[in-house]
């Protein structure tokens, strides 16, 4: 180094040095003031009653990214700070009209109080409603009600959420019409197989009885429904808060929209449960990468979309496309990241579109590979996860298998009930952290578990669920499921658990599977193979799929809840967290753990968002209460 | 140089030629009026599972609907919105109110003729079931 670099390197080193330590004295010196803008305000009723767990959300003009928070026992509410500048602000919660407002932030706080309208036309409440709430609403008080409350719920349920359905009135003709529709259409995928194909025959079998239920519950005349709302979050729930990203559609130029987004996407509840459709539908697994940015994973066809990073600063989305067939992206299904922050997906579709692949992706260099299954293997199909030593493991049309990513060894486990790709594919993953590897079979209510180290595989047969419909079911009904289970491929006998998805405690010795059609989170250990089964208290909320966090408290998604709850193994207790959506359609969750604390990760499957959820404590909202109470003694408000 | 910058432009006006048409069932260039969004969002929301593709590869189970099938035919649209068709399609006269159905139809006066997104793998898709179209 020449004299002259050296003393240029001192100069620069002196200049940093200085400028830190003025820093370091400009903080210390000047006052405590936070950065953004404190937002609060309170809710009350039209009959001026306080109105607790009221969802409250704010997004900013022009933005994409919407935060939202629900109202305290005084039926107050406080926003973290944020910046300056417009935003909508609304409050919902059901059986209300929404109260909206447009509020113009700016200096240190600013305050929005909503008074909200009572509904009173039933009609108008049930538009605002979850699935579960539809579901738990519906009459059962008679053998052959209860029969086709399960047909319904295990028939149709599997795909859809309960109130995109049951938001229409129908007459006997019109849900006969919709049955027609829909025992032609692929269970899965959801695509029309159009007239000449041999119609589902549990659809054809009950389409009569099941029409006239259904235009019994949401038809002409007045409706046998029972409402029963569930109750507003309160405590621990009610400290939430939510952040969702709008994601635009992966293909605008077939679906019109006016800014790339939905037209609806469940943000306002009483526009009812938004379709699917319209490139709504697609975005499936979601993962937190190690600069916090989430990726996530498109299972419907697109010609743009395989794998895509959202930029949680932003907001902003960038998409990766892995050619598939024919011009599309192939799509993509299960997602996770290993020990080094690789993520690892699987490939679906049309094997000639590099269906049963994997997907390797280097968040760093945003550079992927595609790792094929050797000939001769079942291809990877709907979920993934990694073991403890790095491996891979996928899910099969007929068990799963083990990728090495180091040896790039693919080790093959079939299921012990043989399938064919079709009914008994299976659906969910964990390895847990001895290596070994678990799955489930939802349409046969089978979990599998294969040991590692002598390479076999065994199963356990969930028992069917209790006969609700006794006295109802006759020997025709037991007989069509017999011999219609071949043709099953999305949906279950009216006694089927569904074992979905599933996590592993990875500091622990636990297994937990959640039975989407019969409600319950099942604990396999994975010492001595013994399970036990907790229901949730709402079954029809239909637990989807689970993450255990550091402390091993069990998170799943309720599918129908539109919703996410917290199981706490040692009080055996559950948290159920609403969020912000209707008919948002929750088939996956992950945790972001990276700083100690524990969000929960989120995509709304059929709404294109993306959510992020963390529970505040009671102090920072205390610290914000107290900030809140200041600026309102200032502005002279009470 | 000249002749370079000629041939983009050319290329470009050729692009947007052909870019145009293949928006599939985009409204038209004139911004909805607030009667037409409704429209448009109730129609995704009740309509679209049957009249537009459910993705970009899928069939479609009834005729697609524009502004031709639909102007000087409101009445009838309106009609078959209501009272459906024997065991294709349900009427909606007991959940869509008569300003939800206009709004339905005032919507369907903006949308282009169905042009199929470009690079479609299937060309079978987007036979309907029914014999309208």
């Amino acid at each position: 180094m020449t004299q002259r670099k050296r003393l240029w390197k001192i100069a620069l080193l002196a200049a940093i040095t200085a400028g830190v330590a003025l820093c370091a004295v400009s903080a210390k010196s000047a006052p405590a003031q936070q950065a953004g803008v404190l937002l609060s305000g309170s809710v009350k009723s039209d009959t001026g009653a306080k109105l607790d767990g009221v969802t409250v959300s704010a997004r900013g003009v022009g933005q994409t990214i919407t935060t939202s928070v629900f109202t305290d026992e005084d039926g107050n509410y406080y926003f973290p700070r944020m910046a300056e500048g417009k935003y909508r602000v609304w409050a919902q919660a059901e059986g209300f009209e929404a109260g909206k407002a447009e509020v113009s932030l700016n200096g240190t706080a600013g305050r929005q109080d909503f008074t909200l309208n009572t509904i009173k036309d039933n009609l108008e409440i049930v538009k605002q409603m979850t699935g579960q709430e539809y579901v738990t609403s519906l009459p059962e008080d008679t053998p052959e009600r209860r029969k086709m409350k399960d047909v319904f719920y295990n028939t149709c349920t599997g795909c859809h959420e309960p109130n995109y359905i049951l938001q229409n009135r129908f007459d006997e003709k019109g849900w006969e019409a919709i049955l027609n529709l829909m025992s032609r259409v692929y269970n899965g995928g959801g695509e029309y197989a159009g007239p000449d194909m041999a119609p589902f025959p549990v659809m054809a079998y009950y389409k009569k009885e099941l029409a006239t239920y259904l235009s019994e519950v949401r038809g002409p005349g007045p409706s046998t429904m029972q409402i029963k709302l569930r109750a507003r979050p309160r405590g621990e729930a009610a400290r939430a808060i939510v952040t969702e990203y709008s994601v635009p559609v992966a293909d605008p130029d077939a679906n019109p929209t006016d800014d790339g987004f939905p037209t609806n996407d469940g943000t306002f509840w009483s526009l009812g449960t938004p379709s699917a459709l319209n490139g709504s539908r697609g975005l499936h697994d979601s993962q937190t990468d190690r600069n916090g940015d989430i990726w996530f994973t498109t299972s419907e066809p697109s010609y743009t979309r395989t794998i895509s990073r959202l930029d949680t600063k932003t907001g902003k989305v960038i998409d990766i496309k892995v050619p598939g067939m024919n011009g599309l992206a192939a799509p993509t299904h299960g997602l996770t990241m290993d020990l080094n922050g690789i993520l690892w997906a699987t490939v679906i579709g049309d094997p000639r579109g590099g269906g049963g692949n994997l997907l390797r992706v280097d968040p760093a260099t945003m550079k992927y590979e595609v790792i094929a299954p050797p000939k001769g293997m079942v291809g990877a199909s709907t979920s993934i996860d990694v073991d403890s030593k790095g491996n891979v493991w996928a899910t099969t049309g007929s068990g799963a298998f083990r990728y090495d990513p180091n040896t790039h060894e693919f080790r093959e486990f079939k299921s012990p009930t043989p399938t064919d790709n079709g009914p008994g594919g299976s659906y969910g993953i964990a390895a847990d952290r001895m290596g070994n590897g678990w799955w489930t079979q939802i349409n046969i209510d089978r979990v599998n578990r294969a040991d590692i180290e002598s390479g076999k595989t065994q199963e356990f047969h969930e028992p069917p669920r209790p006969a609700r419909a006794d006295g109802a079911i006759t020997a025709e009904d037991k007989k069509l499921y017999e011999l219609a289970g071949v043709e099953l491929t999305d949906f279950g006998a009216w006694w089927s658990e569904g074992p979905r998805r599933m996590g592993a405690d990875k500091n622990g010795d636990i297994v937990w599977v959640c039975d989407y059609w019969g409600g319950n989170l099942e604990k396999y250990d994975i010492r001595t193979l013994k399970s036990t089964r907790y229901r949730y208290p709402t079954p029809e909320s239909a637990p989807y799929d689970a993450s255990v966090d550091k402390d091993h408290n069990v998170w799943v998604n309720l599918t129908n809840g539109d919703s996410v709850a917290r199981f706490d193994p040692k009080t055996e207790q559950w948290t159920e967290f609403p969020l912000p959506g209707r008919g948002i359609n929750l088939r996956h969750i992950s945790l972001d753990e990276r700083d100690g604390a524990t969000r929960i990760v989120v995509g709304y499957t059929r709404n294109s968002k993306i959510a992020r959820m963390q529970i505040r404590s009671q102090e920072e909202l205390q610290a914000l209460k107290a900030q809140a109470q200041n600026f309102s003694a200032s502005a002279g408000k009470p | 140089m000249i002749h370079k910058s000629s041939t983009f432009l050319i290329g470009l006006g050729f692009f947007l030629a052909i870019s145009v048409p293949l928006r599939a069932q985009q409204s038209s260039v004139v911004p909805l009026t607030d009667a037409q969004k409704d429209g448009r969002r109730i129609f995704q929301q009740r309509c679209a599972v049957c009249h537009t593709l459910p993705t970009v590869v899928s069939k479609r189970y009834g005729p697609a609907l524009y502004k031709e099938l639909v102007e000087d035919n409101e009445d009838n649209i309106r009609g078959v919105i209501l009272e459906g068709r024997e065991g294709l399609m349900p009427g909606f006269k007991y959940g869509l109110t008569r300003a939800e159905v206009d709004s339905i139809v005032e919507y369907l006066k903006t949308v282009n003729r169905l042009a199929r997104p470009k690079n479609n793998p299937n060309p079978k898709a987007g036979t309907p079931a029914s014999s309208d179209e």
